[in-house]
């Protein structure tokens, strides 16, 4: 972001006599206006799409009435919080009962500040960037801890300690997979961690040339082979790599207290947990940030494995796996009316488009080199990095409606001797092979 | 003064009157859960002061620490008292002319450091960043006192939850 | 470096901003009829028997010191986990020594059994907290 207002402040005439301050601080206001509002329609939109996943795995119709396919649902949804009545308990500590939301909600929001958006552009290039954000996701804890001591009811601090509990927990496993993957690229800055990777599987300004056998088919025959998304840190080290995927993966799922990890508000027996007591606008605000909470943790992952917002594939491989993905969903519409069998055909078509596109040996990457308009770049980049980012998202709630719910100590249990094992395993051994293969 | 240093100056007297108030709050609030929760202002507001200074390790050591570690703790170990069903449990302080004396003392020994501080440390005008120094310096100087520190550590977690352990059980 | 935490200032004000504007629109438009059942603590109609402020499982206070502990470690490694690649075998062995040592720690916690969330009844009789 600071670059880009550099960039307008040298460029415009009129912004000449101003301290370079103020259009900084204009800018940024503008910038994170947009993103606010983002996670506001991006939390509604979210529990348009996950009552319709939902819906789609019980076999149901979900949400139909308002708008076409009821796709308006999350509107009506924001315009009923905002009409409701919004009550305080007696009991109630009335002061911490109002601070809380604004401590999960500004903690949340707060970590939006460091991701790596597109290329060149962030809200802030802050050069600790994972480790503040990790910082700033765990004060979220005070906040639930507060609302729930502040709602003085049963339900409430029972889901609050058992979530601050959870979330400590999954911490210790979430820090040092991010602890192995910083050996690997060797720096705190968001946003240099995706700059440094070269397309054809180099780390520039290191060293770096290695994955080990067999994928270093790929780096070493960079000329003739084309790497694409074989160079993301997630195929660097092969199976060490996928392990430190998967426990990040599940301890996002715990620490964004999702399902199979949802004990903080088992509706069956705790209600809904800390924010059994908070309706209308406050309770809103506790769900907008649980969903953003959700789409930072994506974006880590997709930062730290999935290569941030590099295009996963060559022009070529871009181009053929839509036009194969329609060309067999023809072929199966005729066949079948199940909307499943059709998602899979169009899946299947276009993993065959993108190997094609592979086996083509094509190396444009980006679209914006193609054509040869560099901006493009940004828009492109912000595509990616949604589109991955939003996958995973989707990919949690597929779970939440595949799994059910765990058991306290089957919680811990998987926590303490299983993950955290693990990860320390795989910090050894993902730290020996960077000395080894630098 | 330029407008920047303007800035600047706001911003550290709200953060530094942030803490005063939030420290105040803390050793005057007689309800023992908001204690803990003004502390989570103290510590924000030092961890904003660490920022002011360009120590962005620290600033996020902090936070990671102070606020997401230790206040929880703090929070949980209200939770383990008996009393905690009395909610205005009072703090059983210390008589008041004691702790003036030795809140003087503190404050005595503060303005010293302060004014016998050599210039070059009092304002930090690095743009490095401090997390590769810092780590350099554990791998070359301070390796002997970082690998005491892991001891120093095992003692804790093991003490600690001995103690715990112990509590419970008597 | 000052201009990017400048940014999270004004990020984490917005918010609070933000949010202080829904309340307050909220506050216009919705409306607002308290009464004394209606503000009453939920317990699925019932009325809330003694106080809600429990006293909790000591569990709870052992996970959090082991959290502690292996967080303050974490940090710890953090820079060394930055510099790693140009220092080379020295690091690899230097965290060894330091992840290893308090592995005995991790071990020994293990080995006494704290870090199961439910005890043997026993014990829990011995305990005089909560289940929960």
């Amino acid at each position: 972001m600071k670059e880009f207002i550099e960039h307008l402040y040298n460029e415009l005439e009129f912004l000449e006599g101003l301290p370079f301050i103020i259009p900084f601080i204009i800018g940024s206001f503008i910038l994170a206006f947009i993103i606010i509002n983002f996670i506001a329609v991006f939390a509604g939109v979210c529990t348009y799409i996950e009552r319709k996943v939902a819906a789609r795995i019980q076999a149901r119709v979900g949400p139909y009435m308002v708008g076409p396919h009821g796709i308006l649902q999350w509107l009506a949804d924001a315009l009923k919080l905002l009409f409701k009545e919004d009550t305080v308990p007696e009991k109630a500590d009335k002061l911490l009962f109002k601070l809380a939301p604004f401590i999960v909600f500004a903690g949340s929001f707060a970590c939006w500040v460091a991701l790596p958006l597109a290329p060149a552009f962030s809200p802030a290039r802050l050069n600790i960037g994972i480790l503040y954000i990790i910082a700033f996701g765990s004060s979220v804890i005070l906040g639930i801890l507060m609302a729930g001591w502040a709602s003085s009811s049963k339900w409430a601090l029972f889901g609050a300690m058992r979530s601050a509990a959870q979330i400590v927990s999954y911490e210790v496993p979430t820090g040092l997979t991010i602890l192995a993957m910083l050996l690997i690229t060797g720096t705190l800055d968001m946003h240099n961690t995706i700059a440094q990777i070269n397309l054809d599987g180099t780390i520039s300004g290191g060293q770096s040339q290695g994955l080990p056998f067999p994928l270093n088919y790929f780096s070493t025959n960079a000329d003739n082979f084309s790497a694409g998304m074989f160079s993301w840190y997630i195929f660097r080290y092969p199976p060490f790599t996928f392990i430190a995927f998967i426990i990040i993966y599940i301890c996002a799922l715990a620490e964004t207290n999702r399902v199979p990890f949802d004990i903080p508000e088992a509706e069956s027996e705790l209600v809904s947990g800390y924010h059994t007591e908070y309706s209308g606008m406050r309770f809103s605000f506790f769900f907008l940030s649980e969903y953003a909470n959700m789409f930072v943790f994506s974006a880590i992952i997709t930062t730290l494995f999935l290569g941030g917002w590099l295009p996963p594939f060559n022009i070529t491989g871009s181009l053929l796996a839509p036009a194969c993905g329609i060309i067999l969903y023809m072929l199966v519409k005729g066949k079948t009316t199940d909307p499943a069998n059709r998602f899979i055909a169009f899946c299947t078509g276009a993993g065959i488009g993108i190997f094609l596109g592979v086996l083509s040996g094509d190396k444009n990457y980006w679209f914006a080199d193609y054509l040869g308009i560099q901006s493009l770049r940004f828009i492109e980049g912000l595509f990616w990095f949604f589109t991955k980012s939003f996958g995973l998202v989707i990919l949690m709630m597929w779970l939440r409606w595949t799994i059910p719910r765990y058991r306290v100590d089957q919680l811990m249990e998987l926590c303490w001797k299983k993950l955290t094992p693990l990860a320390f395993i795989n910090l050894f051994c993902i730290g020996i092979l960077e000395w080894l293969y630098k | 003064m330029s407008l920047n240093e303007i800035l600047l100056n706001i911003i550290f007297y709200a953060l530094a009157l942030t803490g005063l108030f939030s420290s105040f709050m803390v050793a005057t609030s007689t309800n023992m859960v908001r204690t803990a929760f003004s502390l989570l202002g103290v510590l924000f507001s030092f961890a904003g002061l660490y920022g002011l200074l360009r120590a962005d390790f620290l600033f996020a050591a902090q936070i990671l620490v102070y606020v997401g570690g230790i206040l929880v703790l703090i929070i949980f170990a209200i939770m383990l008292t008996h009393k905690i069903a009395n909610v205005n449990l009072s703090n059983e302080s210390t008589s008041s002319s004691t702790v003036i004396a030795v809140v003087c003392i503190l404050f005595a020994v503060l303005v010293f450091i302060a004014l016998t501080l050599p210039e070059y440390i009092k304002i930090n005008q690095r743009n490095k960043p401090l997390t590769e120094m810092i780590g350099n310096n554990l791998l070359s100087d301070s390796l002997l006192p970082f690998e005491i520190l892991s001891v120093l550590l095992l003692a804790c977690l093991i003490g600690a939850v001995y103690l715990a352990r112990k509590e419970v059980k008597e | 470096m000052l201009l990017d935490f400048g940014v999270l200032l004004l990020y984490i004000v917005i918010a609070c901003g933000f949010l202080t504007a829904a309340l307050v629109a909220g506050r216009i438009i919705r409306p607002n009829k308290p009464y004394k059942d209606k503000l009453t603590t939920y317990e699925c109609g019932e009325d809330t028997i003694g106080t809600s402020f429990i006293q909790f499982n000591v569990r709870f206070y052992v996970i959090a010191l082991i959290f502690l502990i292996f967080e303050v470690e974490i940090v710890l490694l953090f820079p060394w986990a930055v510099v790693y690649k140009n220092v080379g075998l020295i690091a690899l062995i230097e965290m060894g020594v330091f992840i290893l040592i308090l592995l005995a720690g991790f071990a020994y916690v293990w080995s006494q059994k704290d870090l199961e969330w439910v005890k043997s009844e026993i014990e829990t009789e011995k305990e005089h907290g909560t289940n929960l």
